[in-house]
């Protein structure tokens, strides 16, 4: 990532109950938090969901905020929990391929020559991937690859020691290696298509 | 059955390998299919991780957090005067049952209720005389102790106190209260 700067009035001004400054950090830090849940949900309609709530939690939650601490990673440590809670209630961390909806992301301003079939087809692989994964250790890996966190920063959004955090990025990696090939297959299967082209 | 440790660690490692580490990695690969199949899928999928863009939500999302706000904050302010309201009847429901219970004795009963009005009047009749007494034989030590003067001064006081509070009441009666 992919690190959002915003004046650091905003948030002293929010905390201060000025709403008007707290939806311009609604507006700074919406793509970072409804990223974090829809690659922890795996569908748009319950990624928009889960980040409204974020904020509204946030919003509640922000006499409590430490200012010594980043904004950033104390939203998405909010969005982590949120995500986590959710699936463990709905149980859909063994969601089906098949059962994965379709996606409806706001279009790309600025669409290359790949079709957008193809980056649809790249997007459904990774969301498959993330499937894959306990909840947990779907939510490390999201903030290791999507927001560059590091081992101090996942543990303290995640409620983890350090070395649960390598031990949970480990075990991740070891079992998306191993989803890889069969999500290939299956790819292959649906699409007819290899796509082997690096992502915008 | 070849040994896959160290290298599955080193394989999936986040921080980069020294460069004796790398070779004993490499000749391993060389020998080892498994360990070849697990460097190959992780390097797709990590491939693939880092190339996957931030995704965004539809737009008009700050708008939809505005309405939100406004109707959660709406349903808060609902929430708690129905509470407020259930308290005041769930005491009010209270109350209402032991004057009842309290009524219905008194009717199944008219002679002992009127028996018991009248100790309670009896009581109270008792209790004020009593107070009476105890402030007359106060007043009376009191005279006698403080002089003349004081009572004076104090009557005097007592008497622009109260004009003063009477001109105040009759000019915000007149006036109003400005905001």
């Amino acid at each position: 990532m992919r690190s959002v700067s915003i004046p650091q009035e905003w948030v002293a001004q929010a905390r201060a109950g000025d709403r008007q400054a707290f939806t311009l950090l609604v507006e700074a830090y919406q793509v970072p938090v409804y990223n974090l849940c829809r690659r922890m949900l795996g569908n748009p309609g319950e990624a928009e969901d889960a980040a409204q709530e974020t904020f509204w939690r946030a919003f509640q939650a922000l006499e409590r905020y430490d200012p010594q601490r980043p904004f950033a990673t104390w939203l998405l440590s909010i969005a982590a929990h949120y995500c986590i809670d959710y699936l463990r209630r709905q149980r859909l961390v063994a969601l089906s391929l098949e059962a994965m909806p379709d996606y409806h992301d706001a279009p790309d301003p600025a669409p290359g020559p790949e079709s957008s079939a193809e980056a649809h087809e790249r997007e459904r692989r990774v969301a498959h991937m993330l499937q894959t994964l306990d909840p947990l250790d779907r939510a490390a890996i999201v903030m290791r690859y999507w927001y560059d966190l590091s081992y101090e920063e996942m543990g303290e959004a995640l409620s983890l020691s350090v070395s649960a955090v390598k031990s949970r990025l480990h075990r991740a990696r070891r079992q998306l290696a191993g989803v890889w090939p069969e999500s290939q297959a299956g790819g292959l299967a649906r699409g007819g298509t290899h796509d082997a082209a690096p992502a915008v | 059955m070849m040994p896959h440790q160290p290298f599955e660690e080193w394989l999936l490692a986040a921080h980069d390998l020294s460069p004796t580490e790398a070779a004993k990695l490499e000749s391993h690969l060389r020998e080892c299919s498994a360990c070849r199949a697990l460097a190959a899928g992780w390097a797709e999928a990590e491939r693939r991780l880092e190339a996957a863009p931030l995704l965004a939500p539809e737009q008009g999302f700050a708008e939809r957090w505005q309405a939100t706000l406004a109707a959660r904050e709406v349903a808060q302010r609902r929430w708690q005067a129905w509470l407020v309201l259930g308290l005041s009847l769930a005491g009010a429901s209270a109350l209402a049952v032991l004057l009842g219970w309290q009524a219905l004795s008194s009717l199944l009963s008219p002679a002992h209720a009127a028996v018991g009005l009248l100790q309670v009047m009896v009581w109270v009749a008792a209790a004020v005389a009593a107070a009476q007494e105890v402030g007359w034989v106060l007043v009376r030590s009191l005279a006698a102790l403080v002089p003349p003067g004081f009572w004076i001064a104090l009557v005097v006081g007592a008497a622009a106190l109260i004009s003063l509070w009477l001109i105040t009441m009759t000019r915000y009666a007149i006036q109003g209260v400005r905001q």
